[in-house]
């Protein structure tokens, strides 16, 4: 089962978060230092730059009020860095949607405790592979006939070259050019919906605008 | 990552071999990987790996769920390094509001007590001078009234009752897995030092066992010491571990009624205490 890396000196995962539950002292200061870096840069992958520190800071306030709750529920054994991308980008959606709510809807502040719920609470232990495997079959499902034949091919089936241009009736050439190209729109779309395992590309939802209203890479 | 197929290849140009690796993995063989495994996947992901070996890890991530889910870990983790740091002053305020609550400053509070506080202020030291005397000798025994953590060691002839439904894989498409019902056991990776702590405790029952294994038993809290059982076959497993930092461990909570066919395997157990048996995954 993957972990995040920690050098033999560093206390594992595990222990960081014993430290955390248990108001060691320092314990919260040496958190914040390995994951701060890693939760950042998933609510930047999903939110507009000027929001990005608002909901950085949030996240931490939520979890300092809740007394780490959030970390209390974390399964041992599993990716601690994997589960607290899960857990921030669900507060990153909580944020866009409760200030959409503000936004639209006239009411008290009461009315928006329902949307600030805890999120967190709700993930389950489910594989998060399993999930990215469900976004790649929705990255699959918006591509063209062709490109979802080809990605289908490559990709599921497990064929080679050569069996996949015999189907398709291509030359070897061919293949390769509409192979490589299938694969970027692809993946292009995998990174629209799982933006956080992609490197930044220097702004946040950057990666939402290279991609057309019809899912296309613009060129 | 090596985004490029070696020379003469009929493969064509990967924009992102890593990610199309994990996203083409099916799921269906989780086998515990190793020590050279995980340093394969880590370089690959680094971009560290010349062609062939990057086929290789590259295979492995198609093949082997737990390859993929680590080059997914390290994917995230590669990303997130190369992201912008968060600004300064963000961290500092938020370090800030971690800290505990300070006292008020107390200088010179106590020229404000007028008598009869003063009166109240002494009854309550020699109060918790009483406790003090009293009721921490008291305390210190109920914490430590046969309290040590217990070790054994166990050899089980008979393995069959630890097999569990969810360990059978199918091969081929096959009916659909079942609803997933919560299970009487628990998998858990667990740093070899701690098991290897273990097992010297078992073996020479004088020492006290380290209770850092407790964290990893997911104790209900009831406030019983733990007795840990190891099955000797996991110990064998320790045995020939190497260099490996940690190790996949099957841990049973005997008394879970579930647990009941377990029980007799391991021979008359200790009252008062929660057990808990340590063993392999089939």
């Amino acid at each position: 089962m993957p972990r995040a890396p920690a050098a033999a000196t560093e206390p594992s995962d595990i222990e960081l978060v014993d430290n955390v539950l248990r108001a060691a002292p320092g314990a919260v200061e040496a958190f914040y230092r390995r994951h701060s870096q890693l939760i950042y840069h998933v609510i930047r992958s999903r939110a507009d730059r000027q929001d990005v520190d608002d909901i950085f800071q949030a996240f931490f306030e939520r979890m300092m009020k809740r007394d780490y709750r959030v970390l209390q529920l974390w399964q041992r054994g599993t990716s601690l860095p994997m589960y607290l991308a899960k857990v921030v980008r669900n507060f990153t959606i909580d944020f866009h949607r409760a200030r959409r709510f503000r936004e639209e809807a006239v009411g008290g502040t009461s009315e928006l405790e329902p949307l600030s719920g805890p999120a967190a609470e709700t993930i389950s232990a489910a594989s998060h592979l399993k999930e990215l495997r469900h976004i790649g079959i929705r990255a699959w499902a918006v591509l063209e006939p062709r490109d979802r034949r080809l990605i289908c091919d490559r990709l599921h089936r497990d064929l080679d070259n050569d069996a996949i241009a015999r189907r398709l009736q291509l030359s070897a050439g061919t293949l390769r050019t509409a192979m490589s190209r299938a694969q970027a729109r692809h993946l292009g779309q995998v990174r629209r919906l799982a933006p956080e395992f992609f490197p930044d590309q220097g702004n946040g939802r950057a990666t939402a605008s290279v991609l057309s209203r019809d899912g296309r890479i613009k060129p | 990552m090596s985004a490029h197929p070696p020379d003469g290849s009929d493969e064509p140009e990967a924009v992102d071999p890593v990610m199309l690796a994990v996203l083409s993995n099916r799921g269906r063989d989780a086998t515990l990987l190793t020590s050279d495994q995980e340093r394969l996947l880590d370089d690959w992901v680094a971009g560290r790996l010349a062609p062939a070996e990057a086929e290789r890890a590259a295979a492995l991530t198609k093949q082997n769920s737990l390859a993929a889910e680590r080059v997914l870990e390290r994917r995230l983790l590669e990303a997130a390094r190369q992201s912008p740091p968060v600004p300064q002053d963000l961290t500092a305020r938020i370090l800030k509001a971690s800290l505990p609550p300070k006292a008020a400053p107390s200088g010179g509070w106590w020229r404000s007590l007028d008598r009869w506080r003063w009166q109240g202020l002494a009854g309550a030291v020699v109060l918790a001078a009483v406790v003090a005397v009293v009721g921490v000798p008291l305390w210190q025994q109920t914490m430590q009234g046969g309290d040590p953590m217990q070790v054994a060691m166990v050899t089980i002839n008979d393995r069959n009752a630890l097999f569990e439904p969810s360990d059978v894989r199918m091969r081929g498409p096959g009916p659909q897995p079942g609803p997933v019902v919560e299970q009487r056991f628990h998998d858990v990776e667990v740093p070899t030092s701690i098991l290897k702590g273990l097992v010297a405790a078992a073996a020479s029952p004088r020492s006290t066992a380290s209770r850092e294994i407790e964290p990893y038993l997911s104790m209900s809290g009831d406030g019983r010491p733990a007795h840990v059982i190891v099955d000797s076959a996991l110990k064998a497993k320790i045995d020939t571990s190497g260099d490996s930092e940690r190790m996949l461990v099957r841990i049973y909570d005997l008394e879970d009624p579930r647990a009941a066919d377990i029980r007799p395997l391991v021979g008359p157990l200790p009252k008062g205490r929660r057990i808990y048996l340590l063993t392999l995954k089939p």
